[in-house]
């Protein structure tokens, strides 16, 4: 049985396909169509994953949406209804689209893709928890799901059992911890459903005094349930997030691209503090109503990785899953697995153990793309000159663009489609910033730890677990170790380590030992391989593209080596283009 | 005969920005119609009668959890609702 899932239409759309409940296939529309964030009609992942399945639409056997249309407009019209005439610029400009596309998905999975089968409608946050706990490894697992807002439902938390999925209570729209994070992101003048992470980043740099006064804008209880202040947000009604109150309690909001003061950082780590106050709250709940000690996490909130690193720490939980796409675009996932399961009453016998689900390019597709371009090149002879050469390569700081293998499914680079440098030179950051990414001097680079070394430089959780695999945890580098790899070692003594396993990708988790070998620290420098503002590359031209109007110096493909200095036709200069 | 072809591209043109603008229009009286005429009467019907469509009350209850008892029917994930 082949079930297409498939997200779109608010942020992030993607396409998977699973066969007999076994993923074939996943990836994010972004990827293909070069556009950021793009949330339009996934038609590029579509047919990647029928390509990669080796069949087309006639032989989908159903296909499933991440959300039910009609229940979402419902709250949108609620809003409308509640807010007028204030949301009269929002009603404007989002209702057409609902009418166009949002509606009709019957009609353009037909008219797109030919496909004239059933339409199965996951819940939103049923497709978010279906996302982490059917592809987990627990046969039993409380389930905690948290975003902005799916159709009313923004909080759930549920349990698992084998092959059922049971959602036990929820919170709903306006009343939403993403929305609160969000708020707050806007306010510190970061752009909303994109920057977050820059938040969490900034947080490091503060100390939480406006803590206290955070707490006004939320009434939050024990169990974790909360309300917002509604007089301190807009975004239920307006085109911004917060009201002009908030700015009255908090000063005037930072503008885009202004310099960032003390004042910032001490609103972000209180964000973060509450946040996570609120989450350890709320796992706490989770425990005492399921007792059940697994916990799968789900929802653009469980990105967070700052808070998942802690989260064994403050809740009774002792395992924990997060799948590496937990946002929307995630969603997909979730409705093809939970038709599978849920629906259709069939057995679990799928762990998503890795992150490589995404399209990959044979040698003889490379090759022929090297020729045809004009580009000059060597091969290495074979994997111990590969990792010797690239090894020594990184050791000497030049920066290495790496496409390897399978893309990777979610928002993070995890050694398929990366760029690779030195941790251990003081200088790296800068080198990278100066050379490739151009990003704020706050946000740190990850490092990418063989995970039999992980404990030995961070203080993780005893047994580090999977989601540390998809960079979802960070960890303090232990005191003795910081100066020695200060390039992923943020202000906070904090690394979003991202382990590696060799049965996941045999060649990077050789790199990476084979820089240990040479420098004396398994680990890599490892950050998304893109232009700033474009998402991260997929295709070899994509990679040689990026190489040749940033500063990588070097790019490795399968076993090809390309250097930028060789080819100084093709260079060009990302950054006139470059939009964050 | 090239300038006759080139007149008629231009005038198709202009004849389709003509109809994207007439479209436009409508649908922006439309929305208007409907914003202003079908929103706004039903909501002030309902703020007159006491009628919210957002839970945005500040009322402090115990617990902002609301417990899920019923179960989603299998059928129920075929509709769009
Ligand atoms: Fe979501």
């Amino acid at each position: 049985m082949y079930i297409l899932g498939i997200s779109c239409f608010y942020h992030d759309s993607g396409a998977c396909l699973i066969k007999d409940g076994q993923l074939v296939a996943a990836a994010l529309e972004e990827r293909f169509s070069r556009k950021k964030h793009d949330f339009s009609f996934p038609h590029a992942a579509i047919a990647f994953c029928l390509e990669e399945a080796g069949i087309d639409i006639s032989a989908v056997d159903h296909v499933a949406f991440y959300e039910k249309p009609v229940l979402k407009f419902d709250r949108i019209l609620s809003q409308h209804l509640e807010m007028f005439p204030r949301s009269f610029l929002p009603f404007f400009l989002a209702l057409p689209s609902w009418f166009n596309e949002k509606l009709r998905l019957r009609h353009i999975l037909r008219k797109k893709i030919g496909y004239r089968k059933n339409v199965l409608y996951i819940p939103h946050h049923l497709s978010h928890a279906a996302s982490a706990f059917y592809v987990s490894p627990f046969e039993e697992a409380a389930v905690l799901t948290l975003d902005g807002a799916g159709e009313w439902q923004t909080s759930t938390l549920g349990i698992g059992r084998g092959q059922q999925l049971q959602q036990l209570a929820e919170i709903n729209f306006p009343h939403s911890l993403g929305l609160l994070y969000s708020a707050v992101t806007a306010y510190l003048g970061f752009k909303v459903n994109n920057d977050e992470y820059k938040v969490m980043g900034l947080a490091g740099y503060g100390k939480p005094r406006y803590l206290e006064k955070l707490r006004k804008v939320i009434d939050v209880k024990d169990d974790g349930s909360f309300a917002l202040n509604l007089e301190y947000f807009s975004f239920h009604y307006g085109m911004r997030m917060f009201s002009k109150k908030f700015e009255e309690e908090f000063g005037p909001a930072r503008k885009p691209e202004t310099e960032i003061s003390q004042d910032h950082q001490d609103m972000a780590a209180s964000m973060q503090v509450l946040l996570e106050e609120i989450i350890f709250k709320i796992c706490r709940h989770l425990y005492e109503i399921t007792k059940v000690d697994k916990l799968c996490f789900a929802g653009g909130v469980a990105l967070n990785s700052l808070l998942n690193g802690k989260l064994f720490k403050h809740t009774p939980f002792k395992e924990i899953y997060i799948q590496p796409e937990a946002g929307d675009g995630g969603g997909c996932l979730g409705a093809a697995f939970y038709a599978y399961h849920a629906v259709f009453d069939q057995p679990r016998s799928f762990v998503m153990e890795h992150a490589y689900w995404g399209p990959q390019y044979t040698r003889a597709e490379m090759k022929q793309f090297l020729d045809d371009s004009g580009i000059k090149y060597k091969e290495y002879a074979d994997e111990n000159s590969l990792l010797a050469g690239v090894a020594k390569l990184i050791k000497d700081s030049f920066v290495i663009g790496w496409l390897q293998g399978r893309m990777e499914w979610g928002p993070r680079a995890l050694g398929a489609r990366s760029i690779l440098s030195n941790p251990t030179n003081p200088k790296m950051q800068e080198i990278l910033n100066v050379k490739v990414k151009h990003r704020e001097p706050f946000r740190p680079f990850a490092p990418a730890v063989t995970a039999e070394k992980a404990n030995e430089y961070f203080q993780g959780d005893e047994v580090v677990p999977m989601p540390a695999d998809f960079m979802l945890m960070v960890y303090p580098v232990r005191p003795d170790h910081r100066d020695k790899i200060p390039a992923v070692t943020h202000v906070d003594g904090t690394g979003r380590l991202q382990t590696v396993r060799r049965k996941q990708n045999p060649r990077y988790y050789d790199m990476i030992k084979a820089f240990g070998e040479l420098s004396g620290y398994p680990i890599l420098i490892n950050t998304s391989f893109n232009i700033r503002g474009e998402p991260i590359v997929c295709t070899p031209r994509d990679a040689y593209r990026c190489m040749m109007g940033t500063g990588i110096d070097y790019l490795l493909m399968d076993k090809f080596l390309i250097a930028r200095a060789d080819n100084p036709n093709d260079m060009w200069d990302s950054e006139q283009y470059a939009h964050d | 005969m090239g300038m006759v072809k080139e007149f008629l591209k231009s005038l198709r043109e202009g004849m389709k920005q003509f109809a994207d603008m007439v479209a436009d229009s409508v649908n922006l009286l439309l929305l208007l119609a409907v914003y202003f005429v079908g929103i706004g009467l039903v909501s002030i019907v309902a703020k007159l009668s006491g009628k919210h469509f957002l839970d945005i009350g500040r009322q402090s209850r115990q617990s902002y959890w609301q417990k899920i008892e019923k179960r989603p029917e299998r059928n129920s994930f075929y509709r769009m609702f």
